[in-house]
């Protein structure tokens, strides 16, 4: 019986979109993806394929060790292509593995998601978002992180891991509505 | 062995404290709203059950990966599931306790 460490099997999903964030958000375009339950956001850049890979969820971690099962259940039941790197954005870390694999393991770089995504709450806390609005702010922080525009204060992790130089003009494919 | 299937039947079970559950729930794992129902409705039942074995077969792969909503579920005796082959051996593995 396959439970929380098993499965690889994944059910189609059509609510699938494309964002093509490297140009201004005004002129974003959706258009139909593969249908089949991947990562909230993939970023791809041209002729390299995938680089990153980001689920985006608006609760609390309680250990690195606890985002590690996270990503093992995701990798065991979701049908995550192979990427460089994966974040894990939650509601008070951001974790993120390079290379990311099915095992276990806790992240390799973690920063304070309250610091990366300050700019975009003007007041709002995060415990007070649901989930579309939580996701919609992470979409619009990666979104400035592939044009270079993050605010990359208290941002140490991003540099030291090389995430915001690879991401740089990649283009966001997003699973959530537009 | 109770069986719960994520269907839309579940959703018919919401009662005033299943959606007061699910409110917390919601913010507690991060889930989308349909989903804490759902969830809400099963752990409201799982409480309430007898001890059998019971789980819980949902192919939302993605909504119910946080490991909380694992350790929520077992802590009810209630194993998370994700394909219908699954739930059939788990099935098979509790032998009858009546008829």
């Amino acid at each position: 019986v396959k439970g929380e460490d098993e499965g690889t099997q994944s059910s189609p999903d059509p609510s699938l979109f494309t964002l093509q964030t490297a140009r201004p958000r005004k002129e974003v375009e959706s258009i139909a993806m593969e249908n089949r339950p991947t990562a909230d956001f993939v970023i791809e850049l041209p002729g390299r394929g995938i680089q990153l890979l980001v689920e985006a969820k608006n609760t609390p971690a309680p250990s690195r060790e606890w985002a590690g099962r996270y990503l093992r259940n995701l990798f065991a039941h979701a049908d995550l292509p192979a990427t460089e790197f994966f974040l894990l954005a939650l509601r008070d870390h951001l974790y993120l593995w390079r290379h990311p694999k099915r095992e276990a393991r806790p992240p390799d770089f973690e920063g304070d998601t309250a610091t990366a995504l300050e700019p975009y709450l003007r007041g709002l806390q995060l415990g007070t978002l649901n989930e579309r609005s939580f996701e919609l702010i992470i979409h619009a922080w990666l979104s400035d992180l592939v044009s270079g525009s993050a605010e990359s204060e208290g941002l140490k992790w991003l540099k030291d891991s090389g995430l915001s130089d690879l991401v740089r003009n990649g283009t966001i494919r997003t699973q959530i509505a537009a | 062995v109770i069986v719960y299937v994520e269907t839309n039947f579940l959703l018919e079970l919401a009662m005033t404290d299943v959606i007061t559950s699910s409110q917390r729930y919601e913010r507690q794992f991060g889930l989308a709203p349909a989903d804490a129902v759902v969830l809400a409705s099963v752990l409201g039942h799982a409480a309430s059950a007898s001890d059998v074995p019971r789980c819980f077969i949902s192919q939302d792969v993605k909504g119910f990966a946080n490991p909380s909503i694992y350790d929520e579920l077992s802590r009810h005796g209630c194993k998370l599931l994700v394909h219908f082959g699954d739930a059939v051996a788990y099935i098979r593995n509790y032998p009858r306790t009546n008829g």
